[in-house]
């Protein structure tokens, strides 16, 4: 469905990636993660055709060039956190009728589907609204109602849960998972959280300075890369002993006490009550695994 | 073909919206004209006609052409806006061609303008000063077509200035400076009966002589027969000519565009 050849992209002597190469197959629910300026969205410009790449081969869908097949066109989505697809000084309502006349989709369909959408992500009550009188995570879940009104087989989606609060997200995140397990069609989903991508995803891949560093299943990534987790706990004076607990490292002080463990091995909740039954305990912090850690150790691995 | 005439409707709706804009819009023709009008009644004192045109030659000149400026005018940074925050690229991924839905919307805005802003202009004018009659019927009907020809190339010749924004970041200043082109070349600001004979030769061979001067002529009748013809025939030309050059700017443009990144 998807295939890239060594695709190589540079814009004004910049490397921008470097040797892509992958196959993606119709239903896959591909998570692309990387740090900022990694390069996951000039490399889903390129999957859509909106940036030509210096060198390599490109097909999608069966089609080399998307943006020149207006046809298959209507089979794809993308829908960017940052760039709007909704029409700015009309009513949310009036650029859904707006897609339903390109794409081709009837008044009933319409109606079905939307009635539909608008339910899971609860925005009936903005459709008569304008873009610009919606709060951020208002017109984001607009944006993404629009993204599926068209019932794409190919679902681009370049991190549109940012500054969404965590109601919200939890909500876009719960329809997604349905999307995982009902096998719709095939995602691309970029991110810079690894926690996200987990929850839509089953094959991640890691890109890092333009360069493919990991890709596969992404229960192998979580096992094999997956960081270690982090508790730091402030105490009073008296120093647990951690002899029995099966964590990878720990560092203390007479303040603190910072313990690093893999989660398939100890819960959190052992480690805390532990701690907590040995000593008197004044704050606890949770320090979720991040990105930049996985990437490390994907680096050391590979040598 | 629905879904650019879906985004024509859209935009004409979405102008019904602005209705302080749209009061403004009206105001601003009649103004316009009440200023123009007054300068030449001045200038023509006693005279009944100068070098063979009459004042209600002259009048009739500023309403079509004035007025229909006012109303032709739509927003020129569409694509400036849009190239600048990068969802041009967007756009592209939807399943209808850029260029015509960009002429539909704007055409929607002109018709919205047409209907709400030129036609009370018009009666206002009617019961303000003296106009000339229409020489026939037909004469209106081909008016209109002329019109509608008229409309695109005034629409191309923005076109190409806006692909403009391609290569560089801002073409407010040029686009201005095309508007001053426009709008003294096409006759909106001075008949162009009055020109000297020798810029008048140069218009000739610009496109700017049939924005509006064409259906000013087919309406008065000073074009009448195989002239009508010919004068649509020349629209025609510039039409096909700014396409091609349109055509050659846009293309580059959107080269430069998917390979440099937005």
């Amino acid at each position: 469905m998807i295939v890239l050849k060594d695709v190589n992209k540079e814009i004004k002597g910049k490397k921008i990636l470097r040797d892509i190469t992958f196959h993606i197959s119709q239903n896959e629910k591909v998570g692309i993660i990387g740090l900022n300026g990694a390069g996951k969205t000039s490399l889903l410009n390129i999957i859509a055709g909106m940036l030509r790449p210096s060198s390599g081969f490109i097909r999608v869908n069966g089609v080399e060039n998307l943006v020149d097949n207006r046809e298959e066109l209507k089979n794809i989505s993308y829908i960017s956190g940052t760039k709007s697809q909704l029409w700015e000084d009309l009513a949310v309502k009036d650029s859904y009728d707006n897609l339903a006349k390109m794409y081709g989709i009837n008044k009933g369909e319409l109606k079905l589907r939307l009635d539909n959408l608008s339910q899971v992500f609860d925005i009936g009550n903005y459709l008569s609204f304008r873009p610009k009188d919606l709060s951020l995570g208002e017109k984001m879940r607009c944006e993404l109602v629009y993204g599926l009104l068209a019932n794409p087989n190919l679902l681009m989606i370049d991190e549109a849960l940012i500054g969404l609060d965590v109601s919200v997200k939890h909500k876009i995140m719960k329809y997604f998972e349905s999307y995982k397990e009902e096998n719709q069609s095939t995602i691309i989903y970029t991110s810079n959280n690894l926690s996200e991508v987990e929850r839509i995803c089953n094959r991640i891949i890691v890109i890092d300075k333009g360069q493919i560093i990991y890709d596969g299943d992404i229960d192998r990534i979580l096992k094999e890369f997956a960081p270690l987790n982090k508790v730091e706990i402030q105490l009073d004076g008296s120093v647990p002993d951690l002899g029995d607990l099966p964590v990878e490292r720990f560092e203390m002080d007479n303040e603190k006490i910072i313990i690093e463990y893999e989660k398939n091995k100890v819960d959190t909740a052992q480690i805390i009550k532990h701690v907590m039954e040995n000593c008197k305990v004044y704050n606890i912090k949770l320090h979720e695994p991040d990105l930049e850690d996985v990437i490390k150790k994907v680096y050391e691995r590979k040598g | 073909m629905r879904a650019y005439v879906e985004f024509a409707i859209k935009k004409f709706q979405n102008k019904m919206t602005y209705r302080l804009e749209f009061f403004m819009g009206i105001l601003d023709t009649i103004i316009s004209l009440i200023v123009y009008l007054c300068i030449y009644n001045a200038l023509y004192g006693n005279e009944a006609s100068v070098d063979g045109i009459t004042l209600s030659m002259v009048a009739t000149n500023f309403v079509i052409s004035l007025g229909l400026s006012n109303a032709f005018h739509f927003d020129e940074f569409f694509l400036e806006k849009r190239v600048n925050e990068g969802s041009i690229c967007n756009e592209f991924l939807k399943p209808v061609n850029f260029v015509f839905r960009m002429f539909s919307e704007n055409a929607g805005e002109g018709l919205f303008k047409v209907i709400f802003n030129f036609i009370p202009a018009v009666i206002f004018a009617i019961f303000y000063t003296e106009l000339c009659k229409p020489s026939g019927l037909l004469n209106v009907l081909l008016m209109l077509l002329s019109v509608v020809l008229g409309y695109i190339i005034l629409w191309l010749i923005s076109f190409i200035v806006q692909t403009w924004t391609f290569w560089f970041l801002s073409v407010w200043g040029i686009i201005t400076i095309k508007n001053v082109f426009v709008n003294i070349l096409s006759g909106s600001m001075i008949p162009i009966w009055f020109m000297p004979s020798a810029l008048r030769r140069i218009i000739a061979f610009t496109p700017f002589e049939s924005i509006y001067f064409t259906p000013v002529r087919i309406y008065l009748g000073e074009l009448s027969g195989m002239d009508i013809l010919k004068g649509m025939g020349i629209q025609i030309l510039w039409i096909l000519i700014l396409m091609l050059i349109a055509n050659l700017f846009w293309k580059k443009g959107v080269k430069k565009l998917v390979i440099q990144g937005g």
